[in-house]
């Protein structure tokens, strides 16, 4: 009874953030499963890794979701039991969808172990465990990298993992691929907006801190990727204007995320925005036009905070 | 009665509670202070169960965790959901029945709003209000007064002698010292992890002003104000 209640209640609150991106919840669910089945079938085809890429998203699924503070709540609030519950709940109802698919592509193996894998990361939490703070070479320019990193960092190293793998089976595709990681990593440090004040406190005008912006998240994301890239220049220096290109088109597409970000300002991303840069991941040659939109109505939206 | 013995707790290498023995009897209220990192709110999280701990925490009339109500210093919510879903979600939590919420709105909140669009003190009383409608035994309040304006802050006053008179205990901790001496009937000060102080109400003052000594001048004469 009270887990239905809070599987009920947490469905709900899904559905209002569906209508608050201007979508209605049912073309949205359609929309989720569309999207998560054919970006699926894409990985499947694209790299024969992609099961065990698979079995890292759905941790990392599971791990975004059961955030510190999160856990914390739901375990003062509930009971020992009822928060085992819940907890364990969420993490099949979380990986499900790539259990599913494993399973479909007769994966049955790694099937079996995503649910024990996702509950064995799930227990660790090596933040409040050991309490340390992960250093990271973005310190020094505020904020987006240093706290994104901090709660990505297993996937940087396991991006960085397929760059070895890729060197070490001399699959240069799945080398690009791990660099398009990186740079989809570094675009979700931007998905939400900040508070006004770490707008405001920004001296300078909303031209100059878009500017600014850009260029820390251009040289941050250059940081990020830079070892991997080197690393596949090296292992395959005739393959390196493919590398430029996509070092070129990620940094294109991260300008628009942050743009995109800005234009619905201080609101979250709707719809617009966030069509308007999945249409630029999937056709590139779109930023050329997206681009301009999103920095003029970003513009217009920061104008008030840089009066 | 939850009684506290040898209580350490390590982050890493840094231990920040050190050989913590105390205890919190029916019908009292506890107040505990200390500087910023002093570990209160260490304490209060290892209490409540949500961190690891070596030692012991011992409360004599069953499951701790079921009778306790936590505020915590910055209250969490899901995104997206009301005030009024929020408070039933706790009632539920705890399988109590869900009251007339209106009623229970003592601190007249916009209910049917998202919480996160709260400020910062009207989640403070939102969450307030979620424990005290659990009716627990025990409420371990983390600076409840932090952000709440000065008539709830009087509330709050009234509500904690109100939990003493039906011998509920109270642990609170509070940088606003006067309002703990209106309200507690021990104060305890932690440094560095230690109880260093213990003081029943005719030794308040005292403690005020052993807080207030230290070299706070020096440190901000290194700020450079000029």
């Amino acid at each position: 009874m009270l887990i239905r209640q809070y599987v009920g209640l947490q469905f709900k609150l899904i559905q209002r953030h569906l209508i608050d991106f201007g979508i209605k919840p049912v073309w949205g669910y359609i929309l989720l499963v569309a999207g998560f089945t054919g970006i699926s079938f894409v990985l499947f085809e694209r790299t024969e890794y992609a099961r065990y890429l698979y079995l890292a998203f759905a941790i990392a699924a599971v791990q975004a979701l059961h955030a510190a503070n999160r856990i914390d709540f739901i375990k003062n609030c509930f009971s020992k039991k009822d928060y085992r519950i819940i907890i364990g709940t969420e993490i099949i109802l979380v990986t499900f969808p790539f259990l599913l698919f494993l399973l479909y592509k007769g994966e049955y193996a790694l099937g079996l172990l995503i649910l024990p894998a996702a509950f064995l990361t799930n227990s660790l939490d090596a933040y409040k465990k050991f309490g340390f703070t992960l250093k990271t070479p973005f310190y020094k320019h505020p904020f987006e990298f240093a706290v994104g990193f901090r709660k990505s960092f297993l996937i940087v190293l396991l991006a960085y993992l397929l760059v070895g793998i890729a060197i070490g089976v001399t699959n240069f595709n799945l080398g690009m691929f791990a660099i398009i990681t990186l740079y989809f990593i570094s675009l979700t440090y931007y998905a939400l907006p900040e508070t006004y004040y770490y707008v405001w406190i920004f001296s300078g005008s909303e031209k100059g801190f878009l500017g600014y912006k850009i260029k820390i998240a251009l040289f941050h994301s250059l940081i990020l990727s830079l070892p991997a890239v080197l690393a596949l220049v090296l292992a395959f220096p005739d393959r390196f204007i493919y590398l430029a290109g996509i070092l070129i088109l990620s940094s294109l597409v991260l300008m628009v995320a942050i743009l995109g970000k800005y234009s619905a300002y201080p609101a979250e991303i709707n719809i617009s925005q966030g069509l308007g840069i999945a249409f630029c991941i999937l056709f590139p040659p779109a930023v050329l036009f997206i681009l301009p939109v999103f920095y003029l109505k970003s513009i217009k939206q920061l104008k008030p905070l840089f009066k | 009665m939850i009684e506290v013995e040898n209580l350490n707790k390590y982050f890493g290498p840094k231990k920040v509670l050190d050989q913590v023995n105390t205890q919190f009897e029916r019908g009292r209220a506890y107040g505990v202070v200390g500087e910023n990192g002093a570990g209160k709110t260490t304490l209060f999280r290892c209490i409540a169960g949500l961190e690891d701990y070596t030692g012991t925490i011992r409360y004599s009339e069953g499951v701790l965790k079921n009778v306790l109500g936590f505020l915590p210093t910055e209250p969490y919510f899901f995104s997206k959901i009301t005030g009024e879903e929020y408070l039933r979600l706790i009632c539920n939590a705890r399988k109590v029945a869900v009251p007339d919420l209106n009623e229970k709105n003592i601190f007249e909140l916009p209910l049917n709003q998202y919480a996160s669009t709260y400020s910062t003190g009207m989640k403070k009383k939102l969450a307030l209000t979620g424990v005290l409608i659990q009716h627990n035994q025990i409420y371990i309040l983390d600076e409840p007064f932090n952000g709440v304006d000065i008539q709830s802050n009087m509330v709050i006053v009234e509500i904690i002698q109100q939990l003493k008179a039906f011998q509920k205990t109270v642990i609170v901790s509070s940088h606003i010292f006067s309002s703990l001496v209106e309200i507690c009937d021990q104060i305890q000060l932690l440094k560095n992890g230690k109880i260093i102080q213990t003081a029943l109400p005719g030794q308040f003052k005292e403690m005020e002003k052993t807080m207030q000594m230290g070299e706070i001048k020096e440190k901000i004469i290194k700020l450079a104000l000029g």
